[in-house]
């Protein structure tokens, strides 16, 4: 047997603390001295040309004018359904955090409770559920991070072709059997990880970090909202 | 200075020919149809990529992975990121395309071709960290799908330290009816209790919302407790600290299955008592929503399945 979550993670922590290769901002310092003395009037161009390349996601494609695009009404928001699988926009996510892919799990009240894929492939506790899609960032819905986003912000998402009508009925049955308190469902505890509760565990740095995930979704949300 | 607005023009073609030629993948498609030009540009940023990401932190020689040749590289990444991912992989690129821009207009760069070129090798290099997990994954063709962990590669570790990473993931359950557990039971109890009393309005709250997986990040978190993330996960983690030691402290000659066995029920014990004085405290009440949304799922975590 292994320690397959806890290889994972080790893995995982080792890549996301290495130093980047480049440092983009001291190019563009030096970028601004050439351009002080007189030096290049190309950057504007090509980087335009760059910015135009991109197939925007949802309510920015409306809108491609540039970035810290104005977040839409609700009346405006594209409709998203339960079982909705979403490429969340870098717009509405950190800029360190990896790609976020999230399950659409309910929908009202102009608002959607969007739950997060885990980054590792492996369930870290019992609010995890292996998803049975073998595709990178989609292999594990974290069940505990789950929040409720306006649509307008569901909107900033590019949307993901995935079938998860199993998926979703797994959700119903885990949650129906939780809240009536009777725990895991039997059929579904070969899916999840094992307890969590010795103080020193190693997963709770992996709790930390993902739960960042949503946080600036969360924040956008709540700006909205008021 | 023209030569370097070339060399920016040639580079930016690179990366656009290599979007353009994503964007028209079909899910048959067996490679990227790249000029020789484009091809050898990214066959080389990719297999720098992986030796730096390989050969840092000892990734080669702790996990035995094999060292990928220029062609292999670049052939792996274009596997892991498209033939692999069939339902998200023709986003790659417009998420680092517009990730690098985000980046380069939050620095103030934004309109500076090498800034944001060199953002986009930034990116680039972090979708190659997350193929090189795949792909480390796959080589050691042992990772994926099981959800049990055992104690069979425990850390190096002095042996006055508390149990390794890979023991504590273990739950330690030992047979209920065991008089000497009773004990350790409650001794957990004592200890709990008496580092709940010493605990403060914020330490309680970070103990009982970071055992519900609640994000000690999240805005109202931060305006209820009035202090900023890294002060929150800090207080939070040094409670947990403060667990493990004192019960080391209880029984040091008590043996490692022991000790885990008796910091586990301690700090069962020692959220469950937050959470009773949570609802009790009315400074709580903003996130008593986040809170009762948490507790049915968490007790899952602690007790596993009962059905």
């Amino acid at each position: 047997m292994n320690s397959s979550w806890l290889k994972e993670w080790e893995i995982y922590q080792s890549l996301r603390e290495l130093p980047a290769d480049v440092n983009p901002v001291e190019a563009a310092r030096i970028t601004e001295v050439q351009r002080t003395v007189g030096i290049s009037t190309a950057d504007r161009s090509l980087v335009s040309a760059l910015w135009r390349s991109i197939d925007l996601p949802g309510v920015l494609s409306a809108n491609p004018t540039g970035l810290n695009v104005a977040i839409s009404s609700v009346a405006d928001a594209p409709q998203v359904n339960v079982g909705d699988v979403l490429h969340l926009s870098p717009e509405v996510t950190d800029e360190d955090v990896d790609s976020v892919f999230v399950l659409v799990t309910e929908v009202r009240d102009g608002a959607a409770l969007l739950t997060a894929f885990s980054s590792l492939g492996v369930p870290a506790a019992g609010d995890e559920l292996l998803t049975g899609f073998d595709e990178e960032g989609l292999r594990v819905l974290s069940l505990w991070n789950a929040y409720w986003v306006p649509l307008a912000l569901t909107g900033q998402s590019w949307p993901v072709n995935l079938d998860t009508v199993s998926l979703v009925a797994d959700l119903s049955t885990y949650r129906e059997s939780i809240l009536a308190g009777h725990g895991i469902p039997e059929r579904l505890l070969e899916r999840v990880g094992p307890p969590l509760d010795h103080p020193d565990d190693p997963r709770w740095a992996y709790y930390v970090r993902e739960g960042s995930k949503l946080i600036k979704v969360v924040e956008l949300g709540l700006k909205l909202s008021r | 200075m023209g030569s370097q607005i070339e060399a920016n023009r040639k580079e930016a073609g690179h990366w656009l020919e290599l979007k353009e030629a994503w964007r028209n993948l079909t899910p048959r498609s067996d490679s990227l149809g790249l000029s020789h030009d484009t091809e050898a540009y990214f066959q080389a940023l990719t297999f720098r990529y992986f030796g730096k990401v390989l050969s840092s932190d000892g990734l080669l020689a702790r996990f035995g992975l094999p060292s990928p040749s220029v062609k292999e590289a670049w052939s792996i990444m274009f596997r892991e990121l498209y033939v692999r991912r069939t339902a998200t992989g023709t986003q790659v690129f417009d998420d680092l395309f517009l990730r690098a821009i985000q980046s380069a207009r939050k620095k103030g760069c934004g309109e500076s071709a090498e800034a944001v070129l060199g953002f986009f090798k930034n990116q680039y290099e972090m979708r190659l960290r997350d193929v090189v997990r795949s792909w480390a994954r796959e080589q050691m063709g042992s990772l994926g799908g099981k959800t049990v962990v055992s104690l069979d590669e425990p850390k190096k570790r002095d042996e006055h330290d508390g149990p390794s990473g890979h023991e504590v993931v273990q739950d330690g359950t030992r047979e209920e009816d065991d008089l000497e557990l009773r004990d350790l039971q409650r001794c957990g109890r004592r200890v709990a209790g008496e580092i709940f009393a010493e605990m403060d309005f914020m330490s309680r709250t970070c103990i009982l919302l970071h055992a519900l997986h609640v994000s000690l990040a999240h805005p109202l978190v931060v305006a209820t407790l009035g202090k900023g993330k890294s002060v929150l996960f800090d207080h939070e983690r040094r409670v947990r600290g403060e667990v493990v030691s004192r019960c080391q402290m209880e029984d040091p000659d008590l043996d490692p299955e022991g000790q885990m066995y008796l910091a586990v029920a301690a700090y069962r014990s020692l959220r469950d008592e937050c959470e009773r004085w949570f609802f009790s405290e009315m400074q709580s009440s903003p996130l008593f929503p986040i809170v009762m949304q948490r507790i049915p799922q968490s007790e899952t975590n602690q007790k596993g399945a009962t059905s």
